[in-house]
């Protein structure tokens, strides 16, 4: 995605956006500021990204939507702070912890306007359309601007030698063909079908992004129904059923990254990250989130760069509860592929220990850390 | 006039002049003068100084959809160097 010129950034559609609903709304109904010829008066109190507030501002017209959106992982980034929680001791060390946060991961939260009007900031910003509002936002200028290292260059094809994900080539799906305007808002629905004593607004929000029973989030049985037992008359379907997640066969390499370390220059001021290796991984571990919903025995696991002295430029040891949670988490890479060489035959993949994470491919320093998603035994080879 | 009739006519006066004002209509404490306050139907009145633009003037989208005025007023941003290493 090519940067913006500071001047693109802000030129609005004259033709289109004023006969828009958005268009009658005066300027500084949203943005504030004064009317003026003069730049340095007219920008007075100017509020450049209005929906930083979105009940005050998107909830006159979208209510429904910016009640739940402040607890949205977008917006709240509780993922982050699953992990940052478990890892380290509250409250104790939060200062330093929100130091950081702060610094390096605040800049990844998302406001209505970075979907629907905007680049994400955190990729440079700048209007994706002359201020038109987008009711759907842009797969490649506002989805993979942010998610684009692993999940855009695995959905899209980038990574070397690696064909783009069957979805995507075949069924020239966007990214919010699956993942629903509720499940960005935060809108979780579907809970009462079970509970009816429970109302939706009463389910608590998501710890993280595996972490629901919404039957808005995005599965693929949602659209494969007749492959859970092999009804579709794939005989391993109905062999495997609910033992592996589908990723276990149908997609192929994805990206792990190592040792993510972040500070602030001393030189500039400006915050950075260093990691220390990212590469095309696949290993099949044991399912550290085990669920109704997410019942798989064998999961893909995914190394991410957390490592016990991450954050050791805000403070010494702020992540005493290191072995908490697995270094290899629970995965879905975006690169399905109907055909993959570990599913080619049963053997391609029993007795195959090059696929599965046993603990000879686990640094030494988080082998307590992965106990529970490290394959003791890789399952045998079968007669075939 | 003898001292009777001149009482007879001053009480007389005074019943009159009771009574006179004694039927007369209250009147309003006085207020200091104000501004007509125009009426729903009333049109504003022309301004005497140019003031706030009317909804037809609206410098906001005046700029922003000059694409040569944004590009001789926009302010250039400071380039940042990432000093980022690796994969983020």
């Amino acid at each position: 995605m090519a940067p913006l010129e500071p001047w693109e950034k802000v030129l609005v559609d004259a033709e289109v956006f004023p006969t828009t609903i958005h268009g009658v709304i005066s300027c500084i109904e949203c943005h504030n500021g004064v009317q003026s010829p003069e730049k340095e008066i007219a920008h007075t109190r100017l509020i450049a990204a209005p929906s930083e507030d979105s009940e005050k501002v998107c909830g006159k017209c979208h209510p429904a939507m910016t009640i739940s959106f402040p607890e949205s992982l977008h917006a709240a980034q509780t993922g982050y702070w699953t992990g940052l929680m478990a890892r380290g001791v509250p409250p104790k060390n939060h200062p330093e912890i929100d130091e950081m946060f702060g610094n390096h991961c605040q800049s990844c939260h998302t406001t209505c306007g970075d979907c629907h009007v905007s680049q994400p900031r955190a990729s440079g910003g700048g209007f994706i359309d002359g201020h038109n509002f987008e009711k759907t936002p842009s797969m490649t200028r506002n989805c993979t601007a942010c998610h684009g290292s692993r999940v855009g260059n695995e959905y899209l094809g980038k990574n070397e030698d690696l064909k783009s994900d069957v979805h995507f080539r075949q069924g020239r799906m966007k990214c919010t063909d699956c993942h629903t305007a509720h499940e960005m808002h935060g809108q979780l629905t579907g809970c009462s079908d079970c509970h009816p004593e429970m109302s939706d607004s009463e389910t608590p929000p998501p710890s993280h992004r595996y972490d629901t029973v919404d039957l808005n989030y995005p599965t693929c049985e949602a659209c494969h129904e007749e492959a859970l037992d092999g009804a579709d008359g794939i005989e391993m379907h109905g062999v495997h059923g609910d033992q592996l997640s589908c990723q276990v066969c149908h997609s192929v390499a994805y990206t792990s990254c190592e040792g993510c370390h972040v500070q602030v220059s001393a030189e500039t001021g400006n915050p950075f990250f260093t990691t220390e290796s990212h590469s095309l991984t696949f290993a099949i571990g044991l399912n550290p989130i085990r669920s109704e919903q997410k019942p798989y025995e064998y999961v893909l696991l995914r190394h991410i760069p957390v490592s016990k002295d991450s954050y050791a430029f805000y403070g010494e040891n702020l992540l005493p509860n290191f072995d908490a949670m697995p270094t290899w988490a629970y995965s879905t890479p975006h690169n399905i592929q109907r055909i993959t060489p570990q599913a080619e035959s049963c053997n391609a993949c029993h007795g195959n220990a090059a696929l599965f994470l046993t603990a000879d491919k686990v640094r030494a320093d988080e082998l307590s850390a992965n106990r529970a998603v490290i394959v003791e035994q890789v399952p045998p080879a079968v007669e075939e | 006039m003898s001292k009777t009739l001149r009482t007879f006519f001053l009480l007389g006066l005074t019943t009159g002049l009771l009574g006179l004002f004694g039927c007369a209509k209250a009147t309003p404490p006085t207020e200091a003068p104000t501004q007509p306050q125009p009426s729903e139907n009333t049109p504003d009145p022309e301004p005497a100084f140019p003031s706030e633009p009317t909804a037809e003037v609206n410098y906001c989208l005046d700029c922003h959809t000059d694409k040569e005025r944004l590009i001789e007023t926009a302010k250039p941003e400071e380039k940042v160097v990432s000093e980022n290493k690796g994969t983020g």
